[in-house]
């Protein structure tokens, strides 16, 4: 078991580019955990995760991985699995184990043709002949042939069939339950991290929402649905994203605000998916979001920020 | 630094394919039956130029710069390892050229249609053909390499051809202002050829060295 350090702190980042603004990105992943980072599209995942790598510069925070600030040998410790491999396309994926082989300091050939016979992957086809699926999977083969202790993933699952996500939320399993190991992933399918995240990293607007347990966030939260004219403006300032089609509505209720008796009999509550949370928070603009339905927790722990939206 | 050299050279390689290798193969022959064996260096430099662009041209199009920062491989190296290995690659190049030059009009001799005027092989000749092509190649990528670091491929490729639309024009300008002196300047140059060749070198080596520290500057900010 590696000591009590984090396998990657982030605090404080920030970055800008024309309009969007990060700021105060801040989290922290222990070893032997899968943190789900979510978020909609342009809310800076990818952003954060390329200044975690080091290929993007934060204009201010902090970056430790293994409890080392950044260098490029504590990069090195990293498996990185992105939106499309970095490999040349004209590459055949021998040639990728060629390259693999000395770049790599603790490279395993035999683990990473094994993993590719296990994903039914040819080492003969080109990298630019793999659908997207497959170029996933190579990458993760990659990840995790080269004694990687970080997983880095952006959007590993997006366009890969339910089967083959499930097997590799298996294997993000496995591989940190050692407790030597850690994953961060983006993802849109939070459907994902309900089955496989223990912790949940949920960033809008450049901002982070939320960051801690995955059993936490889900705890803090009602889905409430019903007739949408029968709901009192004292209910409605309390829901977060509220959603009206055809005479009803739905929005996300903070737990400890939820008053049965204030809930009209049309209505109904539900424990909210972290689906609920995440597209409720989106579509709450900051503006609308009532700050007692903020996703922050009011008591911090060391890995939960509290910055009132 | 081995990582990069060695990755420059799984993307440089790309040029070997039999497709290339036949079409350079041919082209080399021509251009040796019909200008001489010593041509053959000049076409060998010719390929090692081209594939230099090869890591920026395929680095852009799957973002590989961005591997090479999660690997561990610093901003510096990259720089560092594309000016070895595309010096390297064009050395290489030019003196295959020159053996394969020699070998075509050898051959293109014995089966009679050869030039065998076209067919020397001067060991002070075949050095100056070899030394003037990677001068060629050290002055092209200290004028290319900054600007594909500094701009990327896309844009780049454009922009490196103004420098040599410029020299172009120094050139014809200095060509009119050295006027009817031509022959006599000519006639300097070839008496004290080696020791003008050595000062040439030294400062095209000295071009690169500056080339290269411009390219470090310009890529250690570069994000992807």
């Amino acid at each position: 078991m590696v000591e009590a350090t984090a396998a990657l702190k982030v605090q404080g980042l920030a970055k800008t580019y024309g309009q969007f603004h990060m700021q105060d990105v801040s989290f922290e992943l222990n070893f032997g955990r899968i943190m789900g980072f979510v978020g909609r599209n342009g809310a800076g995942k990818t952003t954060t995760i390329k200044m975690i790598l080091g290929i993007v510069f934060p204009q201010a925070g902090s970056i430790e991985l293994f409890g080392k600030p950044y260098s490029p040998d504590v990069v090195g410790k990293i498996g990185v699995v992105m939106d499309s491999p970095y490999y040349s396309g004209e590459w055949k994926l021998t040639e990728v184990e060629s390259a693999c082989k000395h770049v790599y300091d603790n490279w395993d050939s035999a683990a990473f043709y094994a993993r590719l016979n296990e994903f039914g992957l040819d080492k003969n086809k080109k990298v630019k002949e793999l659908s997207r699926g497959m170029s996933v999977k190579l990458q993760i083969a990659a990840a995790l042939s080269h004694d990687a202790q970080l997983l880095i993933m952006d959007e590993p699952t997006s366009g890969i069939d339910p089967l083959a996500r499930d097997d590799i939320g298996e294997m993000l399993e496995d591989f940190v339950s050692d407790g030597n190991h850690a994953v961060f992933y983006s993802t849109h399918i939070t459907t994902d991290l309900e089955k496989t995240a223990d912790d949940i990293t949920f960033i809008r607007d450049g901002e982070i929402l939320y960051t801690g347990t995955k059993a936490e966030l889900l705890t803090k939260y009602m889905t409430v649905e019903g007739e949408a004219a029968q709901v009192s403006e004292q209910l409605k300032a309390q829901l977060v994203g509220w959603h009206e089609h055809a005479g009803r509505f739905d929005a996300l209720i903070a737990r400890e605000a939820l008053d049965y008796q204030q809930l009209p009999d049309s209505c109904t509550s539900h424990p909210a998916s972290l689906d609920d949370i995440v597209v409720s928070f989106s579509r709450a603009t900051r503006k609308t979001t009532a700050p007692t339905a903020s996703l922050a927790a009011s008591s911090a722990t060391p890995s939960t920020l509290s910055p009132e939206k | 630094m081995k990582k990069i050299l060695w990755l420059d050279w799984m993307v440089n390689k790309m040029l070997l394919s039999w497709k290339y290798i036949i079409l350079w193969l041919v082209l080399g022959a021509f251009i040796a039956v019909s200008a001489g064996s010593l041509a053959g260096a000049y076409m060998g430099v010719l390929v090692g130029t081209s594939a230099a662009t090869m890591p920026f041209l395929y680095g852009e199009k799957t973002n590989m710069n961005a591997w090479y920062v999660t690997l561990g491989i610093s901003r510096k190296d990259v720089v560092r390892g594309r000016y070895i290995s595309s010096l390297l690659f064009a050395v290489v190049t030019t003196l295959v050229g020159l053996v394969y030059g020699y070998l075509i009009s050898v051959g293109a001799d014995l089966l009679g249609f050869g030039n065998p005027e076209l067919k020397m092989i001067d060991a002070k000749v075949s050095f100056f053909c070899a030394l003037t092509a990677i001068l060629f190649a050290i002055l092209d990528f200290s004028i290319t390499l900054p600007i594909y670091f500094g701009m990327g491929y896309q844009k780049g490729q454009y922009a490196a051809i103004i420098p040599y639309i410029i020299i172009c024009i120094a050139g014809g300008v200095g060509m009119g202002f050295v006027g009817d002196k031509g022959l006599a300047v000519l006639g300097y140059i070839v008496t004290h050829l080696w020791w003008i060749m050595l000062v040439v070198s030294i400062i095209f080596v000295a071009l690169y060295y500056v080339s290269y520290l411009v390219s470090a500057k310009l890529f250690a900010r570069k994000e992807f």
